[in-house]
C-alpha cells in the first residue's frame, strides 16, 4: 500500500485550519517591529541633527553669511562647537527675526543662541543656559555730534540710529514719550553707515559689531566716547518642546564653557577692547591718556579736580591690551614699576579683580575708582572716561 | 586706614642679612602720611631718606633691572632712613611734572666698627619728568657724631705720637673731629626710549672730617628689553679724593715709624677708589618672578694694600691691621643668581 492510501493526520488540518492567523500576527508583530525599529532608527537619526536658527538681522561678528547662508561669526561657531562636542550634526534654517518664535512653537528648533530671556515673550518655554559671556548696548556719535555723557543731555525729540524690530530696554521709555525718536533701519551695518554719512548723529549698537564696522571701514568718523546704554548675558536656550533633551545640550555649554572653548571663539571674532570707566556719578568726565598713564604708572596719585584715586584692573588677554595700547608698557615692567609704588609707600598696584561683575561692584562702591574693563562689560552704572584710540578707531 | 584717603599709615618690615641685625627684621619705615591738598603731602614718622634716585626701593631687588643697585654709589651712604618730618610737592608744569621731596630728621647707625649718630639730616630732591626722560638734583646734609671706639682709639694713638708722629696731634683735631659735617649733592638722569632704557647718576660727599673721606661716584647702565628678557651693562667708578693728611715723623725716629706714618696717612685717605664694570640679563620667566645673571668686576683704581671697609671687606696688613697672607691683587670678581619675586 502506498502511503498515499494512508489517511491523513489531523495535524496538517490543524496547521492548515490554525496556521494563516498565527502567520498573519507574526506578520502583523513583524510589520509593527520593522516600523518600530524604523522608527526608533528615525528618532535616533533625527536626536543626531541639531535644528538651530539663523536669524537674518544678526550681524558681524555674530554672523557671517554669503549667499544667504551662515558660514562663520561667534553665533554660528558656538552651536558648531556644541554639535561636534556632542557628536551631532548641525542643520541650520535662516529665519526673518519675526519667523523665529513661529518655528519654535511649531517644534523645528532644538536650540537658540544669542539670547536673553528679556529678548523672549515666554522666557519660561525655554530651559536657559548659563550666561555664556556679556553683550553692552551703547550710544555711539559722530565726530561733529556733541558728546553724551548723560541721556538728558540730549534735545526733545532726538533721532537716535536704531534697528527695525530691536528692543532696547533702556531706552524704551524715552522713545514711547517722545524724548527720543527711532530712526529705524534693517541691519546693524546700516544703521552705523547711517552715523558714519551723519544721517543721525548719534546710534545705539553693541560695542562688539560696532568695534567690527570700525574695523572694516577705516574712514569711520565715530567719535572716542561711547555711553553705555545696557548690558546683557548672552546665552542659548533650549525650547521645551525640542525633540532634545535640553540636560543634554546645557551640560555641553557647560563643558564648553569650561574649556575655554566659548572665549577662544568669541576672542577670535572680537579682541578684547579695554576701556577705562568709573562711577557713573563721578564727577570725572574724560581722562587723556597721558592722565591714564600717569595714574597707573604711579606718576600721579590724584585726579583732575582732586581725590586720591584707587586703581582697578582685571587679568587675562584684556590687561595685556591695556598695557601695550595705553601704558605702552609690558607686564613685566609694570610689576617692576607697582612693586617700587608699593615698597616705597606712595601708592599701591591696581587691585585685581577675577570677574567683570566683582569690578563693576568694586567701581560703583568705591570713591575715585578708576579701572579697566573690556567694552561688552560696560553698565550704565559705569561711565567711560576714556576710550583707546585702537578701540575706537579702525585697525583692519 | 584707608588706603586710599587722605591719611595714611606706611609701615616697612625689612628683614635682611647684615653685620649687626643679621637676619632680625626691623622697622625701615613707619609713617603717617596726610595729603592737604592734591599737590601736597606731608610725612611724619620714620622715613625713606632721598638721597639717590633708588633710596625708596633699593631694597626692592625685583624693582631694578640688576642685581642691586650700584655699588659704587650706593655702599657711601648707610644711612637710609630718619626720623623726622617729610613733605612731597608735586606739581604738573605744562606736559612736564616737578616734584619736590624734603625730609628733616634724625637716625643712627650701627656699624660693625662702632655707631653714627645723625643729630640733624636735612634731604631735598627735585625731579623734572617729562616723557621719556627725567633728571633729579639731590642734595643732603648731615651732623654726626662718630662713635667708632676702634677708629678713635687708633687716631688717639696716633696723635700720643706712639707712631713718632710730630704733628698727628694737630692734624687729628683738625682733620678727623668726631663730630661731622657732611653733605651729598646727586644729579640723576633717565631715559626710557622704546625698548631702550639708560639710567645715570653722579655723586659728590664732602666732609669736615676724615671719618666721612670726600669721595665722588658715578655710574651708567644701559638695558635693551627682548620680550621677557632684558640684557644690560653699566659701568661705574667710585674715587676718593680727600687730601693727604701730611703726617711728620720726628726726626731721629727710625725708617719704620716714617714708614707707618704716611700708612696712616693713605689709610685715613680712605682711599679705596674703584672701578666696576657689569653685564648681566634679567629674565622675568613668570609674572611676578625675575631671574637675574649679574656678572660684576671690580677693581681697586687707588691703594689695594690697604685695608678698608665698604662694600668690600679685606684684612689690613701691619701696621694697620696683622694680616700676614697672600697680597689682594685689587680685583674683585662677582657673579649673582638672583630669583626676584613680589607677591
Amino acid at each position: 500500500m502506498s502511503p498515499s492510501h494512508t489517511p491523513p493526520s489531523p495535524k496538517p488540518f490543524v496547521y492548515k485550519a490554525f496556521a494563516w492567523p498565527w502567520l498573519l500576527s507574526l506578520a502583523v508583530l513583524a510589520a509593527a517591529g520593522l516600523a518600530q525599529a524604523q522608527a526608533q532608527a528615525q528618532s535616533r537619526t533625527e536626536q543626531r541633527v541639531l535644528r538651530v536658527p539663523a536669524v537674518q538681522s544678526w550681524s558681524a561678528p555674530y554672523a557671517l553669511y554669503r549667499d544667504g547662508a551662515p558660514v562663520a561669526g561667534i553665533n554660528h561657531d558656538i552651536v558648531q562647537a556644541l554639535a561636534e562636542h556632542l557628536g551631532m550634526s548641525l542643520q541650520t534654517l535662516v529665519l526673518p527675526r519675526t519667523r523665529v518664535d513661529a518655528a519654535v512653537a511649531a517644534g523645528e528648533l532644538d536650540l537658540r543662541c544669542h539670547l536673553s530671556p528679556d529678548w523672549v515673550r515666554a522666557p519660561e518655554t525655554y530651559s536657559w543656559s548659563a550666561p555664556l559671556f556679556e553683550l553692552a548696548t551703547v550710544m555711539v556719535g559722530h565726530e561733529s555730534a556733541v558728546p553724551v555723557s548723560h541721556l538728558d543731555q540730549l534735545h526733545r525729540g532726538q533721532t537716535v540710529g536704531t534697528v527695525l524690530g530691536f528692543v532696547y530696554p533702556g531706552l524704551e521709555e524715552r522713545f514711547s514719550d517722545g524724548r527720543l525718536r527711532r530712526d529705524d533701519t534693517f541691519a546693524v551695518d546700516r544703521n552705523l553707515q547711517k552715523l558714519k554719512l551723519i544721517r543721525s548723529p548719534y546710534a545705539v549698537a553693541d560695542t562688539r559689531e560696532i568695534a567690527w564696522h570700525l574695523r572694516q571701514d577705516p574712514g569711520h568718523q565715530f567719535a572716542a566716547w561711547r555711553l553705555p546704554i545696557t548690558r546683557t548675558e548672552y546665552r542659548c536656550a533650549v525650547p521645551r518642546n525640542g525633540r532634545i533633551a535640553a540636560s543634554l545640550l546645557l551640560a555641553g555649554f557647560e563643558r564648553l564653557l569650561a574649556s575655554g572653548q566659548i572665549d577662544r571663539i568669541v576672542r577670535n571674532y572680537s579682541p578684547p577692547q579695554p576701556v577705562l570707566v568709573m562711577a557713573a556719578n563721578s564727577a570725572v568726565q574724560q581722562l587723556s591718556r597721558q592722565q591714564i598713564s600717569a595714574l597707573f604708572l604711579g606718576e600721579v596719585l590724584e585726579l583732575p579736580g582732586g581725590g586720591r584715586v584707587a586703581l582697578g584692573s582685571l587679568g587675562g588677554a584684556l590687561r595685556q591690551e591695556f598695557f601695550s595700547q595705553v601704558l605702552e608698557k609690558d607686564a613685566a615692567q609694570l610689576k617692576a614699576i607697582w612693586s617700587r609704588m608699593t615698597f616705597s609707600g606712595r601708592g599701591r598696584a591696581p587691585r585685581e579683580f577675577n570677574t567683570a561683575a566683582a569690578l563693576r561692584a568694586w567701581l560703583i562702591s568705591t570713591p575715585n575708582a578708576l579701572a579697566f574693563l573690556d567694552s561688552s562689560s560696560l553698565d550704565p552704572t559705569l561711565k567711560v572716561v576714556y576710550m583707546p584710540t585702537h578701540a575706537s578707531a579702525a585697525s583692519p | 586706614m584707608n588706603p586710599n584717603g587722605a591719611l595714611r599709615l606706611v609701615w616697612q618690615v625689612l628683614a635682611k642679612d647684615d653685620i649687626v641685625l643679621r637676619f632680625r627684621p626691623r622697622t625701615e619705615w613707619l609713617y603717617l602720611d596726610w595729603d592737604p591738598s592734591v599737590n601736597l603731602s606731608l610725612h611724619a614718622g620714620r622715613l625713606a631718606l632721598p638721597v639717590f634716585q633708588l633710596s625708596e626701593t633699593r631694597n626692592v631687588a625685583y624693582a631694578q633691572t640688576n642685581v642691586r643697585p650700584y655699588s659704587s654709589l650706593y655702599h657711601l651712604n648707610p644711612i637710609t632712613k630718619v626720623d623726622g618730618l617729610g613733605a612731597v610737592w608735586r606739581q604738573p608744569v605744562g606736559e612736564a611734572e616737578l616734584s619736590l621731596d624734603w625730609v628733616h630728621g634724625r637716625t643712627q647707625v650701627d656699624l660693625s666698627t662702632g655707631r653714627v649718630k645723625a643729630s640733624a639730616i636735612n634731604a631735598l630732591a627735585a625731579q623734572w619728568k617729562q616723557g621719556p626722560w627725567s633728571v633729579r638734583l639731590g642734595r643732603s646734609d648731615y651732623r654726626l657724631d662718630a662713635q667708632l671706639p676702634g677708629t678713635l682709639a687708633q687716631l688717639q694713638a696716633l696723635a700720643s705720637g706712639a707712631t713718632g708722629c710730630s704733628n698727628c696731634a694737630a692734624v687729628l683735631a683738625e682733620r678727623a673731629p668726631a663730630h661731622v659735617r657732611a653733605a651729598i649733592n646727586t644729579v640723576g638722569f633717565n631715559l626710557e626710549l622704546g625698548r631702550w632704557s639708560f639710567n645715570s647718576e653722579w655723586m659728590q660727599r664732602r666732609s669736615d672730617s676724615i671719618l666721612v673721606a670726600d669721595a665722588d661716584a658715578w655710574y651708567a647702565q644701559l638695558a635693551h628689553r627682548q620680550g621677557a628678557f632684558t640684557p644690560f651693562i653699566g659701568v661705574g667708578r667710585t674715587r676718593f679724593v680727600e687730601a693727604p693728611l701730611g703726617f711728620q715723623t720726628r726726626a731721629g725716629a727710625p725708617p719704620a715709624a716714617q714708614a707707618a706714618n704716611a700708612a696712616f696717612d693713605r689709610f685715613l685717605q680712605s682711599a679705596n677708589g674703584r672701578r666696576s664694570w657689569q653685564a648681566g640679563l634679567r629674565w622675568d620667566c613668570a609674572e611676578n618672578l625675575a631671574l637675574k645673571l649679574h656678572l660684576e668686576w671690580l677693581k681697586n683704581t687707588q691703594e689695594i694694600r690697604l685695608g678698608q671697609t665698604g662694600s668690600i671687606s679685606y684684612p689690613a696688613t701691619p701696621p694697620i691691621g696683622n694680616y700676614q697672607g697672600p697680597a689682594w691683587d685689587g680685583h674683585v670678581r662677582v657673579l649673582s643668581l638672583n630669583l626676584d619675586f613680589v607677591f
